[in-house]
């Protein structure tokens, strides 16, 4: 085994057994600064240059969710963070469902309200429930955004494993389904008056 | 605003479309479908006449803008108003569904005020 290898085991040991506070982004940076220096040949580059894109996926990956502390990153079980995910977008589904539910109900109250005044009053208090449910698409959408940087995450390690022994994985890559779909909801997103000026100078 | 028109409300997600649905009931507008994306949107097309689509960009098969420009080169449905509700903000996306003749767009999340509005001016245009 290269040196660069050896160097390159022994850094990943010591990034996965580490507490440390800075977090495993700047950990790989550290382990990629440590490890480059020892070779100049193109196919070991090609792996270097496979870190350094892992890294970038999770500073984008962090951007995207807007996480402030390391813990998420700090599971080594990626698929199970996964099903966690697929998980809040249901049960945040099922909780809109049955706030939707309740609204129905509301609503069928309502009709019984003779006031005008005050059943106006309750119509527009109850329109407010649905303005509020909203959030479960933005909710969805974004996280199916961090499912997906989960699964570049996972690809690009495939890909960093593959390259060091080829016998241990074979990749089989295929275009997600959903690859022509957008981004979605983001988090310094214009107002609804931005868009209205850009759609009509449009 | 006519109040009877029929409306198709086309989003992957249920519950958007259950929000949506009971936005445009409290609106008074009564004659509401559903279509889960681009391809059953067209599909309940072929059955009924819309006067209004209301649809979210990001689904598949057929996104919301793919379902828009079908509809725009379809003859018989070319001058449905069609309001594009995505969560998609960037501004070429609001160029690109504006180019493929979105009559509005609006941004999730989105309040009933918003809805009215955007309704009130299509509608008085069609």
């Amino acid at each position: 085994m290269n040196d660069w290898k050896s160097l390159f085991i022994l850094e990943i040991e010591k990034l996965k057994n580490s507490n440390n506070s800075k977090g495993k982004i700047l950990l790989i940076q550290e382990v990629l600064s440590t490890i480059q220096p020892y070779t100049d040949k193109p196919e070991e580059l090609k792996i270097f240059n496979q870190i350094q894109s892992l890294s970038k996926q999770m500073s984008v990956f962090k951007k995207d969710v807007n996480i402030t502390n390391n813990r998420a990153l700090e599971e080594n079980f990626i698929p199970e963070i996964a099903e966690e995910l697929h998980l809040i977008v249901k049960h945040t589904e099922a909780s809109v469902d049955k706030i939707l539910d309740i609204f129905d109900d509301i609503s069928k109250v309502i009709l019984k309200v003779k006031q005008t005044s005050l059943k106006d009053e309750l119509i527009s208090k109850s329109t407010k429930i649905l303005e509020v449910c909203n959030f479960q698409d933005n909710v969805g959408q974004r996280i199916n955004v961090i499912v997906n940087n989960l699964g570049d995450i996972e690809n690009t390690l495939a890909e960093i494993l593959e390259s060091i022994n080829p016998q241990i994985i074979n990749s089989n890559e295929q275009d997600s389904p959903e690859d022509h779909l957008l981004n979605g909801p983001s988090r310094n997103a214009p107002s609804q008056m931005e868009i209205d000026d850009l759609f009509k100078n449009l | 605003m006519d109040k009877n028109i029929n409306i198709l409300v086309v989003d992957d997600y249920k519950t958007m479309r259950r929000v949506i649905h009971s936005l445009l009931n409290q609106l008074g507008f009564q004659n509401i479908d559903e279509a889960i994306n681009g391809s059953d949107a067209l599909e309940k097309m072929k059955e009924k006449k819309y006067q209004l689509i209301v649809s979210d960009w990001n689904m598949s098969p057929v996104t919301g803008i793919e379902l828009l420009k079908k509809i725009r080169a379809d003859n018989e449905n070319k001058n449905i108003p069609f309001l594009m509700v995505t969560a998609e903000s960037k501004p070429e996306n609001v160029m690109e569904a504006k180019k493929s003749g979105a009559s509005n767009y609006i941004v999730k999340p989105f309040t009933v005020e918003t809805l009215e509005t955007k309704l009130s001016s299509i509608l008085k245009k069609s």
